[in-house]
């Protein structure tokens, strides 16, 4: 599925906040606003509570970029680790316009992040009643610049230019001075043990056991195994079952949906389907309210 | 311009002469200082294998993590600078691990998920110490404090002693290296070279940036052969501390230059 994985890789890259994509614009602008807020407040605590905010905003990007390495990795690199897998064929084009109409706008909201900014920006002036006038987002030159003064800038475009000059440099210059690469393709080292299967790759499960036990603390992971022997030494089968609880449904979802359905129970204690007993509590809340009125 | 080429010319010898003084500090006969360009010279002039499961990012990645590593000389070396040049290494880091992947084999897969875990984890730590250098301008032990931080997350990042090991064979115990298992030939000079660029780079923010002194660059390199020869490599689960040490040191550099101010 070579068109949906280019897609996919781009739409990963992104939210992985890569550059040049528009992922990057938003965090590079994000982390910029907190340096500056950082440095230009003068309260200690507003100073330490931005660094930290940094702080905990990088956790989460690099996480992002771990996810996300795994996602795209796992699902179209290497071997078809399932015969489904092997079987994928491409989708049609249709389904690929809906895909690449957004990997594009990724691309575009990233590179000619200048120009939609310079919209943007007014609207959140508009909205926090700040002044953005000396921002510049300028279309020239399709650099974003949080202070108009300052060497504070960065440039998509620009960069994107400086990526694709050099890789056209380092290629040419290397077929120049090496001559042509002359590639062989062969199976991939399997340490002398003959065939190398898509059993021997690394799973998504394997790929983040490191975070699954470094963050334990939080993600409570758990493991099963079942042996079953035939004889004390043989065994026939074995079931290995790992995983981690989850957090939020099991901690903060369901005692909520628990608690509606039970207040909801209660309700239904006077609500029996008589319509003499509906119009009784019509009764009474009249009297309630009337009782209300003359007392307060 | 210039700032480009000097860096390419000078970052090999810094691995080499960090191997020379570790190999003579341990009374060993090792290669000479020079030994790093021979091996690129080898590399480069060699015929590529490429796995046969391997796809398009995998001859892709060498250019991109190269290109990305040498358009991070560009940035100026202000604490904004320094922001996006961690975005620019974390592209090179998203390829190198998609790569890892790609050849099928497990190391390629292990190395690739111990790469983005460790990372992750170091990323906050870079990030803290960049904000302290912003935030202390004149208070000199605040510095300090963000260097050694930045310190010990360069050693995570270049793949040294305590939580990698780049002179092991075995794959078992590699990070970095297992990435590059499948690599050959040109790929892998171009690879090796990127990451003797991104060791300069940070040596280079920590002598020139924090301690405002190029001419340091020489006792940083000697530091991290000092740690290499005084440390074992820690197992997977000790780097979470060792990094979290990093963390301490950084969140207390910015609660001194805080103070400070």
């Amino acid at each position: 599925m070579p068109w949906t994985a280019l897609f996919f890789l781009i739409g990963a890259m992104g939210i992985s906040a890569l550059p040049p994509l528009n992922g990057f614009v938003s965090e590079w602008l994000t982390l910029i606003a907190l340096l500056g807020g950082a440095l230009n407040l003068s309260g200690g605590f507003a100073k330490l509570f931005f660094c930290f905010c940094a702080g905990a905003l990088a956790l989460t990007s690099g996480l992002a970029v771990a996810c996300f390495v795994k996602a795209f990795g796992i699902t179209f690199l290497a071997k078809a680790r399932s015969q489904e897998a092997k079987a994928a064929r491409e989708v049609s084009w249709l389904m690929n316009c809906g895909a690449g109409f957004l990997a594009i706008l990724t691309v575009l909201l990233g590179l000619g992040a200048g120009w939609v900014l310079k919209y943007l920006t007014k609207v959140s002036g508009c909205t926090t009643g700040l002044d953005v006038s000396s921002m510049s987002f300028s279309l020239n030159n399709f650099t974003l610049s949080p202070l108009a003064q300052s060497a504070l800038y960065l440039s998509p475009l620009l960069l994107t230019l400086i990526f694709l000059v050099v890789i056209l440099a380092v290629f040419i210059l290397l077929n120049l001075v090496f001559g042509k690469a002359r590639v062989q393709s062969a199976p991939t080292w399997d340490c002398g043990y003959y065939k190398l299967t898509p059993r021997n790759e690394y799973t998504a499960t394997a790929f983040s056991k490191p975070f699954r036990l470094a963050f334990s603390f939080f993600l409570l992971p758990y493991q099963k195994s079942e042996k079953t022997q035939d004889s004390p030494y043989h065994v026939k089968s074995f079931v290995y079952e790992t995983g981690t609880k989850k957090i939020f449904s099991e901690y903060l979802y369901a005692p909520l949906v628990k608690l509606t359905f039970d207040l909801g129970k209660l309700m239904k204690n006077i609500q029996q389907g008589s319509v003499h007993l509906y119009l009784s509590y019509i009764f009474a809340a009249l009297l309630l309210l009337l009782i209300f009125a003359r007392r307060f | 311009m210039l700032r480009l080429l000097l860096v390419i010319m000078f970052a090999p010898l810094v691995s080499g002469f960090i191997t020379w003084l570790k190999n003579n500090l341990r009374l060993r006969r090792g290669p000479g200082i020079f030994q790093p360009y021979y091996n690129l010279a080898k590399y480069f002039s060699k015929d590529e294998v490429v796995a046969d499961s391997a796809s398009w990012i995998f001859r892709l990645t060498p250019y991109v993590v190269f290109s990305a590593t040498l358009s991070a000389i560009f940035f100026s070396a202000t604490p904004n600078g320094l922001i996006t040049l961690l975005f620019i290494f974390s592209l090179a880091r998203f390829f190198l691990a998609l790569a890892g992947l790609d050849t099928a084999s497990a190391f390629g897969g292990m190395g690739s998920s111990r790469e983005m875990f460790i990372s992750s984890l170091v990323e906050p730590v870079v990030i803290l110490a960049v904000f302290c250098l912003g935030l202390s301008v004149n208070a000199p032990s605040a510095v300090f404090l963000a260097g050694a931080a930045l310190f010990l997350a360069t050693l995570a990042e270049t793949a040294r002693m305590p939580v990698d090991n780049q002179e092991t064979h075995l794959e078992l115990t590699m990070v970095h290296e297992a990435m590059l298992l499948e690599y050959s030939g040109r790929s892998l000079a171009l690879l090796e070279l990127a990451a003797q660029i991104k060791q300069l780079i940070f040596f280079l923010i920590i002598a020139g940036l924090i301690f405002s002194n190029l001419f340091l660059l020489p006792v940083i390199a000697i530091l991290v052969a000092l740690v290499e020869l005084s440390m074992a490599k820690m197992r997977l689960f000790r780097v979470v501390d060792f990094v979290a040490f990093a963390g301490v040191l950084a969140v207390l550099s910015i609660i001194m230059s805080v103070l400070g101010a």
